[in-house]
């Protein structure tokens, strides 16, 4: 399913412009920071809200108030407190005429498929966050719809929970036929998940790209702060004192991993420039991670200036002017960075 | 001894014993100067056919209340239109009027040779002292505390459901009858029970507008009425009867309702 969506649309005085392009079977992100208008696009896309213009096309047939090709996991999940789950994983089927009988036994398939088989019977207020989320997404996805929307799928969950439930949608967007738009405030869930991200700032998409254009060059400062982090993968080798490095082509990366990921788990591991240090000598003390190699480039705005360094591996860090010019940075001056262990995000690839 | 932590301070609860004392020392003192030995005479013809006539007028006036006042409050409740406010004002008025100011509002309405009540005499329905008369009497008290009670269930549900199981692809028929029905279920049940409540206790626009009729407009309240005129004895065997129908049937609607 191919979607096309070129859309302008209103909450009271505020407008969100928005125009992405997913192919089949592809995930696109839009991420932006909490008012950027990305639930007043969700809404759009779910046929909650008509656009003030434009259209959303999914596969050549422009969506109308229909909506029977979508399918949502909303932010805050709006799961019905009063059917039990499997009846809130029957009902989009329910809602467009099909059986009872048939209706459940797909709930049920659907159940299985992300691992709540044994939930059917739960009212939504005895689930945990991690389970809450699982039903949702099973009614998302069934009734094969065209067009999935994962509002947020990630929010208000611990980070186990969180993992496990990366792990899954993964699974879930892999396997997925149609168009995948994931809304988060999260670079790692998009990274990890999406084919491609949108970054919407203020009503506007300030730049889409594939995760490494955007890495590469983030054009906006939220897209830098957000997108453009360090990001190291590899598989994680445990050492007996708790901590472990992740291994990858480039290099090794100290970190301290997430109790539950076993030895040998394919990770990222995710360093904001703001928390790597620069040095003119090599640096004393206790950071596990200490690379050298010869300045990149330097790229300043207004405040702050990206500094990308050619280690093993390379990265890049954030400091600010007037560093750069008491540490005399130039494209080619000799420098080690280094940062913590503990600043190491783990998750899992 | 334990000393439980949520308990109200020491104040509070002597005026909440004073509360519970007051309401309780009239049917304490109907239950002391009851005839009891006269209880048999609860059984005749007269507090039979008036206990029969109140519970057909107060299932009658529920029922009423509901068809009626149940469409109205998902309305009111959602209203964004002018003057709903005014509207709303108007359809909560019966709490706060005396209601024999609302028996001859529905007499100059529906009576004989009332505005409406001309219309449909032509039609060959006659309204005024019929056991109809005094269903519409007591559904013209009870309905807006329903509505009331359903206008704010309305309020406290969360819209983004409903919004939820629209773009699920649910018609706005469908939405109604498996989200907002049974997620206002509890408050529809409250307002049975208080609409119901205020049915059975029903006695001036009853009386005003359908008269007091043995047998067809003659309630229990009104035939209480009447007989404390002539045998006090009876007219408190009939007032405790009265109030064991009245705790009865709140008891009974209330656990059977509530149950999911």
């Amino acid at each position: 399913m191919m979607l096309d969506v070129d859309v302008t649309a209103s909450r009271g005085t505020f407008r969100v412009e928005a125009a992405f392009a997913a192919d089949p079977g592809e995930t696109v992100a839009v991420l932006g920071p909490n008012g950027a208008g990305k639930s007043t696009l969700v809404d759009v896309l779910a046929g909650v809200v008509a656009p003030d213009r434009g259209r959303v096309v999914l596969d050549g047939v422009e969506l109308d108030g229909s909506q029977s090709k979508i399918g949502v996991m909303f932010q805050g999940l709006r799961l019905l407190p009063h059917l039990s789950v499997l009846e809130n994983v029957a009902f989009p089927l329910r809602a467009r005429g099909v059986r009872a009988a048939d209706a459940r036994t797909q709930a049920r398939g659907m159940l299985r498929r992300v691992g709540a088989a044994d939930l059917a019977g739960s009212k939504p207020r005895a689930l945990s966050g991690g389970e809450a989320q699982r039903v949702a997404l099973a009614r998302a996805l069934i009734g094969a719809p065209d067009l999935l929307v994962l509002d947020e799928p990630l929010s208000a969950l611990d980070v186990s929970a969180r993992t496990e439930l990366r792990e899954l949608l993964r699974r879930v967007l892999e396997a997925f036929a149609g168009a995948g738009v994931l809304i988060t405030h999260d670079p790692v869930d998009a990274m990890t998940l999406a084919d491609r991200i949108v970054i919407l700032e203020e009503g506007h998409v300030t730049q889409s790209g594939t995760p490494d254009e955007i890495r590469a060059a983030p054009r906006t400062p939220y897209a830098a702060d957000l997108v453009g982090v360090n990001v190291f993968s590899g598989r994680l080798v445990h050492s007996p004192d708790g901590t472990a490095v992740i291994l990858g082509s480039t290099g090794a990366v100290a970190c301290v991993p997430p109790p539950e990921m076993p030895p040998g788990t394919e990770v990222l591991g995710v360093v904001r420039p703001a928390d790597v240090s620069l040095h003119i000598t090599e640096p004393e003390g206790s950071p596990r991670n200490v690379f050298e190699g010869a300045v990149r480039f330097v790229s300043t705005d207004a405040e702050r200036a990206r500094v990308g360094i050619a280690s093993s591996p390379p990265v890049v860090a954030e400091v600010t002017n007037p560093s750069v010019a008491k540490l005399g940075l130039a494209e080619g001056t000799h420098v080690w960075a280094s940062f913590k262990a503990l600043e190491v995000r783990v998750v899992a690839s | 001894m334990s000393v439980r932590n949520d308990a109200p301070p020491r104040g509070v609860a002597l005026l909440a014993g004073l509360a519970i004392a007051f309401v309780a020392l009239p049917i304490v003192g109907l239950a002391i100067r009851a005839p009891w030995s006269d209880l048999g005479s609860l059984w005749s013809h007269g507090p039979r056919t008036a206990l029969w006539v109140s519970l057909v007028v107060t299932a009658g006036a529920a029922l009423l209340a509901v068809v009626l006042g149940l469409p109205a409050a998902l309305v009111l409740g959602r209203a964004r239109f002018r003057g709903a406010s005014i509207v709303r004002g108007i359809v909560l008025l019966p709490i706060v009027t005396p209601p024999v100011v609302g028996g001859i509002g529905l007499l100059i309405a529906l009576g004989r040779r009332g505005v409406l009540g001309r219309s449909l005499a032509a039609l060959g329905i006659h309204l005024p002292y019929t056991t109809g008369a005094a269903i519409l009497a007591a559904a013209f008290v009870s309905t807006p505390l329903l509505i009331l009670a359903v206008e704010g269930g309305l309020r406290s549900i969360d819209p983004d459901l409903e919004r939820a199981a629209r773009a699920m692809g649910a018609s706005r028929w469908y939405v109604l009858r498996r989200v907002t029905l049974p997620l206002l279920r509890p408050q529809i049940v409250a307002g049975i029970v208080l609409a119901g409540a205020r049915a059975l206790g029903e006695f001036g626009a009853t009386i005003t507008f359908a008269g007091n009729v043995a047998g067809r407009t003659q309630t229990l309240p009104l035939s209480v009425y009447q007989t404390l005129q002539s045998d006090p004895g009876a007219a408190i065997l009939q007032a405790l009867l009265l109030i064991a129908v009245s705790l009865v049937a709140m008891i009974a609607l209330r656990g059977r309702l509530l149950a999911r």
